[in-house]
């Protein structure tokens, strides 16, 4: 076999590999099927708390720079769908700055596969679940040819969600430059995910160039909402080159750092 | 009782300095709190030429971002998602066996070390977050009065903060994973404590009812008496504040009783 095939082949062990995690984690969960219930159930009821707060608000202000609330639903099914991608399968990665500050990634650098994925894959938010119907649920509800739609809202979506990946990837790395950044990383996540259920149309100036590389809401929701109202194969071009330049961004900046990484010379054992 | 007292302020003290020794993380939350108040202002500035007024419900539009901004200063300076955490991996590592046996209470020393935290953290927010504010929306009409029972209110909506997280964290007695919880509290905080939208912009019922809710007094009531100070309202926000805290309180005194009852020690 040549090295080439050697390298797709492993490439492409990965998802078989992190659907098997994920499938784990929520087998794991359903063990305690009350709290994971009860868990699906909150999430479902902010949600539907964030829907009312925003339609009391366009109420209020019924246009928004021309922005209406037919908008900030698209936004909203595509948020809530998007991130919760996001949560299920690489919510590890929310825990990184942790194990770097109390030597944990020790673990990880032990095993076999790529320290980035197993990092991410530790941990599913499986509760996400919870988002992730519901963003279905607002998808076919308030969009004409849903069914139609359906293809480019889970290509735009998956997309998002790896954009998302790779901005988290860079934000928790930066505690293998600075030590103690869980909180910091935590208040930085927070901040994307609120931001992409603004309205998007009203940034301008510095805080374009904020929302586009930043915090790249832009790249999250505010495209996505814009290709499922008028699509364009540039914007699907422009989505699709600025998660390569992402991940590729994101992958140089772990590995940097990773080599800053010292050793907690922790003994676990993890059952 | 004066060792008592002395031991507490020592565990806030902890709390304080902690938090002094990060000055990365103070930059970290000043920046993000100025990067969401400029966010803020541009939405409200376009929202409010959208309806062609300078005055809504009572606001202008630098008295809503100021009180916005404190509402988001205050929750990022609460570390409501650390103290969860640090209760649970206290609760799962088995440590707490060891805590129990140290003359103080687990409740209280994460409540005070905390509070201890979030006064610190909570000044450079506040202090930077007002600096963002002024530049991108102006001043509103401040008070000394309204400042003073600004910091009340915001020391009270940190300790039913501090108390909600507290009972969250103690479910790890019973739930093996928590974080689930911890991730619809975030969420709960962001809808329902005026970090977005200001309370007072709802309509009337739905207002109430949120406002006088544990989350509209967690972040909220601060930021509206230090813009719009009214002697009245701020007693309401505190008399709702005190009722919630010893609700609060009673309920996680209930719920650590009876998680500790599953500690089982092994000596060796």
């Amino acid at each position: 076999m040549s090295q080439s095939t050697g390298v797709k082949h492993s490439i492409w062990a990965y998802f078989p590999l992190t659907w098997h995690m994920v499938k784990t984690h929520f087998q794991s969960e359903m063990e305690y099927r009350a709290s994971f219930l009860s868990k699906i159930f909150g999430i479902i009821v902010n949600d539907v708390g964030w829907l009312l707060i925003w339609v009391v608000f366009f109420q209020r202000f019924p246009a928004v720079n021309g922005w209406s609330i037919e908008d900030s639903l698209t936004l909203f099914s595509l948020n809530m769908f998007t991130f919760s991608v996001f949560a299920v399968v690489g919510y590890g990665l929310i825990d990184l700055a942790r194990h770097v500050a109390n030597g944990g990634l020790d673990y990880f650098l032990a095993l076999p596969k790529n320290v980035l994925w197993q990092v991410a894959t530790s941990r599913s938010s499986t509760e996400s679940i919870g988002d992730f119907l519901f963003g279905l649920v607002i998808f076919f509800f308030t969009q004409a040819d849903a069914l139609i739609k359906l293809p480019l809202f889970l290509l735009v979506a998956v997309l998002g969600g790896m954009i998302i990946f790779n901005f988290i990837v860079v934000v928790f790395s930066f505690a293998l430059f600075f030590g103690n950044y869980q909180e910091t990383g935590d208040r930085w996540f927070w901040t994307l995910f609120n931001f992409s259920l603004y309205p998007q149309n009203f940034f301008a100036g510095w805080l374009k160039i904020v929302s586009f590389v930043v915090v790249p809401v832009f790249f999250v929701t505010a495209l996505p909402v814009r290709m499922m109202q008028d699509f364009q194969w540039t914007d699907l071009a422009l989505m699709a080159g600025f998660w390569l330049v992402s991940m590729l961004f994101a992958v140089w900046f772990f590995n940097r750092g990773l080599k800053r990484y010292e050793s907690g010379n922790m003994i676990n054992i993890r059952v | 009782m004066f060792n008592k007292a002395s031991k507490y302020w020592a565990m806030f003290q902890i709390g304080q300095r902690n938090a002094s020794v990060y000055f990365m993380d103070w930059w970290s939350v000043g920046l993000l709190v100025a990067i969401r108040v400029a966010v803020l202002t541009q939405l409200y500035a376009a929202t409010f030429t959208s309806v062609g007024l300078q005055v809504v419900d009572g606001f202008t539009l630098s008295m809503v971002i100021w009180s916005v901004m404190v509402a988001n200063a205050l929750q990022l300076s609460s570390g409501t998602r650390q103290m969860i955490l640090e209760l649970q991996n206290e609760i799962k590592s088995g440590n707490v066996a060891h805590t129990l046996s140290k003359p103080y209470s687990l409740v209280t020393y994460f409540i005070l070390q905390y509070f201890g935290r979030f006064q610190t953290k909570a000044l450079a927010a506040v202090s930077l977050g007002a600096v963002a504010a002024a530049f991108f929306a102006g001043v509103p009409q401040i008070t000394v009065l309204g400042i003073i029972c600004g910091i009340i209110l915001s020391s009270f909506g940190f300790l039913i903060n501090a108390a909600i997280s507290m009972g969250i964290g103690l479910t790890a007695f019973w739930v093996e994973d928590i974080s689930g919880f911890r991730w619809i509290y975030d969420k709960f905080q962001w809808v329902l404590s005026g970090m977005v939208i200001p309370l007072a912009f709802l309509p009337d019922g739905l207002r109430l009812l949120i406002e006088y809710s544990p989350f509209g007094q967690l972040f909220y009531s601060a930021g509206r008496i230090l813009v719009d100070f009214e002697a009245q309202t701020f007693w309401q926000y505190l008399g709702t504040q005190v009722f919630w805290l010893l609700v609060l309180l009673y309920v996680v005194t209930v719920i650590y009783r009876k998680g500790i009852k599953n500690v089982s020690v092994n000596g060796g």
